[in-house]
C-alpha cells in the first residue's frame, strides 16, 4: 500500500514538472528571435492574406490566450503543424521515435552489460596488465569526440572497406519490393552497425570506469572479508557479493544516459542520417520549425522524467535497503 | 593435546617504509574449551593473528617464520584451495556486526545457508532447513525475522547472525574479532553471554580478541597481553589481571577506570607508539618503560616464569619478580 502511494505521488509530481516544462518552452520560444509568420508567410502575399494567416495561427491573440490555447492542444496530443513537413507534428515524431528507441535502447543496454562485466574483471585484477588495458581503454573511449569517431568509422568501413552502408535505414531496393520482414530486420541491423559502435563505444568507457570504481569500493567492505571468511569461492565472491551491490550505481547511470542520449545522440543521428527525434531537432532548430523543435523538447524532456522514474523503481526493487 | 599450536609466528607488512613486523615471534597454544584472550591496544597485531588462523592476510602481508599446527596440518604451509576447506568449516570467525560484516543486499538466512552450503554442497533441503532454523534459535532470533534483510536488524541481531554464521559448521576453532566493540553496554553484555554459553555448549576452542580487559576477563580463562606485536604477559585470567608483572600490562591495567579504586588510578605516561620496524627479539616497549629506561638493561627481553602457567617477558628479571 505504502507503495503505491509513493509510486502515485512520484507520477504526480512528473505530471507537475512536466507542466511547468511545457510552460518554460511555450516563453522560451515567444522569447527566440525569428518571426513565425514570416517562415510560414510567402513574400509574396498581400497584406490582407498575411493578416488572415497570422489570425489563423492564433498570432493575434494575447500572449495568455495562446498559452490556454498551448496548454489545451498538448493536452489533447495536438502539437501543431510542422511549417516545414506541412503534416502534423505528433505524426512526424511519431515515425522518428521509434528510430531513436531502437538504437539507443540497443546501444545504452549492451554498453552497459559489457561496461559492467568488463568493470568487474578489471576491479577484481586491479593492478595487473588487463587492469591496465581496460581503464585506459575506458577513458580513451570515454573522452572520444562524438562526430570525429563517427566520421572516422564510416570512412574507414562505410567509404573504404564499403562493408556498411553510408546512412539511412533501409536499402531502398527493399522498400519498392516485398521483401520479408526478415529480409526488412537484417537490413536495418546492417544499416544500424555504425552508429551502434559509435554509441556504444562512448557508453562504454564510462560504465566501465563507473563499475570498476564502484566494485573497487565494494571489495573494500567488510561484507567482502565475511564471505571469504566462510570459505566461498573467489568466483561466487566476485559475482553474487561483488558486483551484485557494485552495479547498483551503474543502473542509475544507465537511466540517465538512457535520457540524455535523446539529445546526447543527434550529432549521431546526424551523421549516419538515422531518421531519429535528434536529427529531426537540429533540423527543426536550423530552420525555425517552431512546433517540431517545441515537440522535440517536450518529447526529451517526458523521456527523462520517464527514465528518471524508472530507475527510481528499479532501484527499489534491486537494493532492499530503499523502500518508499 | 592443543587444539592449536602457534611457534614463533611472526608477520611482516611491506609498507614504503620497509618491511613492518605486526606479529613478532610469539607462541601460544589453544587447548579445546579453554577461551583465549589476545588483549592489547589498538595496532599491537591482535587483528592480524586473528586473520592469519582465517588464512586472511592482506596482499602486502608475508608470514616471515613460525608454525601453526592445527589438525596435523601446518597451516602456514597451506594454498589457498586449502584454506577454503578449512574456513568457515574448522575454523570461523565472528567478525564486528556494526561494520557491515552481512551483505545488504542479501537476506539473512540465504547468508547463513550460504555458510552451510559452502561446506556440505549435497546436504538436503530438508536438513537445510531444519539446520538453519537451529541455528536461528541458538542465537535467540525469531524465526519470523529470519527473511529479514540487514539493514531491518538492530546491531546485536546483526551480532548474532555472525555468530550463527560462524557456528553453521561446527567449527573446532572459532576467532571472535572485538565482537561487540560497537554495541551499547546491555547488548554487549548479552552478546558475551551467548558466546560464553555457546563455547560451552559447543567445547570449542575459541580466541577472543578485544582491547577491552573487562570484556576479555568475562569471556576467557587464558590471556595474553600484546604490545608492539609481541605477547608481553601469559597467564590465567587472575594471573594475569591479579599480580600483573609486566610493566606494560600494569599501565593497561592502572588506564582502566574502576569504581572503587578511582582515586588510585596511575595516569600511563606512553610518549611513544612502538616502533614496528625494529629488530626482531628487542623489546618494543623499551621506548615506554620507565623502569628499563633507568636501568639500562639490554634491550633484548627473554621469557621469565613466574608460576606453571604465568610468564612475562621482560629484560630485567628484577623488574617482573619484584614484589608490589
Amino acid at each position: 500500500m505504502r507503495n503505491q502511494i509513493y509510486i502515485l505521488g512520484k507520477l504526480m509530481e512528473i505530471v507537475i514538472i512536466f507542466f511547468v516544462i511545457m510552460t518554460v518552452l511555450f516563453f522560451l520560444f515567444r522569447l527566440s528571435p525569428g518571426d513565425p509568420v514570416s517562415k510560414v508567410v510567402d513574400p509574396m502575399l498581400t497584406p490582407e492574406d498575411t493578416q488572415y494567416l497570422i489570425e489563423q495561427m492564433g498570432l493575434d491573440k494575447p500572449i495568455w490566450e495562446q498559452y490556454m490555447v498551448y496548454l489545451k492542444n498538448c493536452s489533447t496530443g495536438n502539437l501543431g503543424v510542422s511549417f516545414h513537413y506541412g503534416e502534423p507534428v505528433f505524426k512526424i515524431i511519431k515515425e522518428r521515435l521509434g528510430w531513436t528507441i531502437l538504437l539507443f535502447t540497443s546501444s545504452t543496454v549492451l554498453a552497459a552489460l559489457v561496461g559492467v562485466f568488463l568493470g568487474k574483471i578489471s576491479a577484481w585484477n586491479k593492478g595487473s596488465r588487463l587492469d591496465n588495458i581496460l581503464s585506459i581503454s575506458a577513458l580513451v573511449c570515454y573522452t572520444l569526440f562524438i562526430p570525429w569517431f563517427a566520421l572516422l568509422l564510416l570512412w574507414i568501413f562505410g567509404f573504404k572497406i564499403g562493408i556498411f552502408p553510408l546512412g539511412g535505414i533501409l536499402s531502398p531496393e527493399l522498400w519498392v519490393t516485398n521483401s520479408s520482414w526478415f529480409a526488412r530486420g537484417l537490413d536495418i541491423l546492417h544499416h544500424m552497425i555504425l552508429p551502434l559502435i559509435t554509441l556504444f563505444i562512448i557508453n562504454l568507457g564510462s560504465y566501465l570506469l563507473l563499475m570498476r570504481s564502484s566494485m573497487l569500493g565494494v571489495l573494500r567492505e567488510d561484507y567482502i572479508i565475511t564471505a571469504r571468511a566462510k570459505g566461498l569461492s573467489e568466483k561466487v565472491i566476485r559475482n553474487k557479493h561483488a558486483a551484485k551491490n557494485a552495479a547498483l550505481p551503474v543502473v542509475t547511470s544507465v537511466g540517465l544516459s538512457l535520457a540524455f542520449s535523446i539529445n546526447g545522440g543527434a550529432l549521431t543521428e546526424q551523421i549516419f542520417t538515422w531518421p531519429g527525434i535528434g536529427r529531426e531537432l537540429i533540423f527543426a532548430v536550423s530552420n525555425n520549425d517552431y512546433p517540431l523543435a517545441q515537440a522535440c523538447f517536450l518529447l526529451i524532456a517526458l523521456v527523462v522524467l520517464l527514465a528518471n522514474f524508472i530507475v527510481d523503481m528499479l532501484y527499489a526493487y534491486l537494493d532492499p535497503r530503499i523502500t518508499h | 593435546m592443543a587444539l592449536i599450536s602457534i611457534k614463533n609466528l611472526s608477520i611482516g607488512y611491506q609498507t614504503k617504509g620497509g618491511l613492518l613486523k605486526a606479529v613478532d615471534n610469539i607462541s601460544f597454544e589453544i587447548e579445546q574449551g579453554r577461551p583465549l584472550g589476545l588483549v592489547g591496544e589498538s595496532g599491537c597485531g591482535k587483528t592480524t593473528i586473528g586473520m592469519t588462523l582465517m588464512g586472511l592476510l592482506p596482499d602486502n602481508a608475508r608470514i616471515l617464520s613460525g608454525s601453526i599446527d592445527f589438525q596435523n596440518h601446518d597451516l602456514t604451509q597451506l594454498g589457498e584451495d586449502q584454506w577454503r576447506k578449512i574456513r568457515g568449516k574448522d575454523i570461523a570467525m565472528i567478525f564486528q556486526a556494526a561494520m557491515n560484516a552481512l551483505n545488504p543486499v542479501m537476506r539473512v538466512d540465504e547468508q547463513v545457508i550460504e555458510a552451510i552450503v559452502t561446506h556440505k554442497p549435497g546436504i538436503s533441503p530438508g536438513d537445510l532447513d531444519k539446520r538453519v532454523k537451529e541455528l536461528f534459535d541458538l542465537v535467540e532470533i525469531p524465526r519470523i525475522r529470519m527473511k529479514d534483510y540487514p539493514h531491518e536488524y538492530s546491531g546485536g541481531m546483526k551480532q548474532r547472525v555472525i555468530i550463527a554464521m560462524a557456528l553453521a559448521c561446527n567449527p573446532q576453532l572459532i576467532i571472535a574479532d572485538e565482537p561487540t566493540t560497537a554495541l551499547d553496554v546491555i547488548v554487549q553484555d548479552q552478546i558475551l553471554q551467548e558466546i560464553r554459553s555457546l563455547q560451552m555448549i559447543m567445547d570449542t576452542g575459541l580466541i577472543f580478541i578485544s582491547h577491552d580487559i573487562a570484556v576479555v576477563a568475562s569471556v576467557c580463562r587464558d590471556i595474553c597481553v600484546m604490545y608492539g606485536g609481541q605477547i608481553v604477559e601469559m597467564g590465567t585470567r587472575e594471573e594475569v589481571f591479579g599480580t600483573p608483572c609486566h610493566p606494560y600490562t600494569k599501565t593497561l591495567l592502572g588506564s582502566y577506570l574502576s569504581l572503587n579504586n578511582e582515586w588510585k588510578v596511575i595516569i600511563p605516561t606512553m610518549r611513544k607508539a612502538p616502533d614496528l620496524t625494529l629488530k626482531s627479539g628487542c623489546c618494543r616497549f623499551a621506548v615506554n618503560c620507565k623502569i628499563c629506561s633507568n636501568a639500562g638493561t639490554s634491550g633484548i627481553p627473554s621469557w621469565i616464569n613466574i608460576s606453571k602457567t604465568h610468564r612475562a617477558l621482560c629484560c630485567s628479571e628484577g623488574i617482573i619478580r619484584k614484589k608490589k
